[in-house]
């Protein structure tokens, strides 16, 4: 199957799970600080890294994310002792699973991000852009119907009812 | 299936009329004559009782946690002596409270898979005959490395790492094809020289297709026949699906 090409006017769509302490704090500090960074993540703050189902990563590239950060803090500096733990052992899992299904390498990826490192914020972020930009729009994962809604509704999904 | 050979049986009862032993855990033909049922011996009588064939898949060693501070015997084959190896590591019994009767085992039967090869279900399996080599059941005869196991294939310890007593030959040959399996990972490696693309191919074939439904205009990757790999099996007929939701509402 060939690579869907992106249309010269696609910018991904990255989605940004932030963890409060740490990441959020530092995405604020960058932003405080001046730095530029790409500007398609959307971030979502969320009270640590440890509070991200695997479920919400996939539920992203399913309503149409092209990719999808996970940053917290540094394993041993977590705001509640062991919730970045959970998450690093979740996410390799859930890496592995995207692998085997065939999810490229890049969509997903996972840093660690304090809220003092505001230029490593602006490095991850511009790092995640560059790597799913190579990859083209998310194509996979994705729910048909969300292409256009108003008239695929009934297009799309009626075929894919088959 | 057969009985034990005279000589361990008497080893069995000896350790039971000592004292050595409060109880023996090993095998008695099961309704199917496909898998063998787990049973206690503590007679003489129940001990002539005992079987050892290919049917006798369970893994015993799950009695040793809950008989603790008991001495038992029990059956092993190469894969039971790992876990009964486990559960002397991690303090749950002592060796020498142990008597274990090992098996040179061969590989043992699946029912499922023999069920599966039959289209029937496994319920209806009955008058199953064991040969050296050779299944014969409702009819259909299979050689016993198709009824095996998968994973007994990929077996790398038929003669337990420990035993008091051994049933076969210590080394002995296994009977059916695991030299065929060289590598045990062939699959997995399989998986890992395959790309992203052939991976989704794969993946999207197996599931129903409107999870894997593209933008109108793509190439639909559900349409990629699927790789020469082993798929899941899958009942054939349509699949039920979830109720499809469109709004944006999250879970």
């Amino acid at each position: 199957m060939a690579e869907p090409q992106p249309t010269a006017d696609w910018e991904p769509k990255i989605l940004a799970f932030l963890c409060n302490w740490c990441s959020y704090a530092g995405a604020d500090l960058a932003g405080t600080s001046r730095l530029q960074y790409p500007p398609n993540v959307r971030v979502i703050r969320v009270p640590c890294s440890g509070r991200v189902n695997p479920i919400y990563i996939v539920e992203a590239l399913r309503q149409g994310a092209d990719g999808v950060l996970v940053s917290g803090c540094h394993p041993g500096d977590c705001h509640y002792l062991a919730g970045n733990y959970f998450a690093r052992r979740r996410f390799a899992m859930l890496q592995r699973y995207l692998e085997y299904l065939g999810v490229e390498k890049g969509r997903v990826q996972f840093s660690w991000v304090s809220a003092s490192e505001a230029s490593r914020f602006a490095e991850v972020v511009t790092k995640v852009t560059e790597d799913v930009r190579q990859l083209g729009p998310n194509r996979r994962l994705r729910m048909a119907t969300l292409e256009g809604l108003g008239d695929a509704l009934a297009g799309p999904s009626a075929e894919a009812e088959e | 299936m057969s009985t034990l050979p005279v000589a361990v049986a008497e080893a069995i009862k000896g350790w039971l009329a000592a004292g050595e032993i409060e109880v023996f855990f090993g095998y008695t033909p099961g309704p199917t004559g496909l898998r063998a049922t787990p049973t206690m011996a503590r007679t003489p009588e129940e001990v002539d009782a005992l079987i050892w064939d290919a049917t006798c898949e369970a893994n015993l060693a799950v009695y040793i946690p809950k008989h603790k501070g008991h001495k038992v015997g029990l059956m092993a084959k190469g894969c039971d002596a790992r876990a009964i190896v486990g559960l002397i590591q991690e303090g749950q019994v002592a060796r020498e409270n142990l008597r274990i009767v090992g098996a040179a085992c061969a590989g043992v039967i699946d029912p499922r898979r023999v069920a599966s090869a039959l289209g029937l279900y496994i319920e209806e399996l009955e008058g199953a005959r064991l040969d050296t080599d050779r299944l014969t059941i409702e009819g259909a005869e299979m050689p016993l490395s198709e009824a095996m196991v998968e994973q007994c294939g990929a077996c790398t310890q038929h003669t337990p790492s420990l035993y008091d007593v051994l049933i076969g030959e210590p080394g002995g040959a296994p009977r059916a094809e695991p030299e065929g399996a060289a590598d045990p990972y062939a699959t997995v490696h399989a998986m890992e020289a395959l790309s992203a693309d052939e991976r989704w191919a794969r993946f999207t074939a197996e599931v129903p297709a409107a999870t894997c439904a593209m933008p109108a205009g793509t190439p639909a990757p559900c349409a990629t026949a699927p790789s020469a790999l082993p798929t899941a099996r899958r009942p054939s007929g349509p699949t039920p699906r979830s109720p499809r939701r469109t709004s944006s509402s999250s879970r």
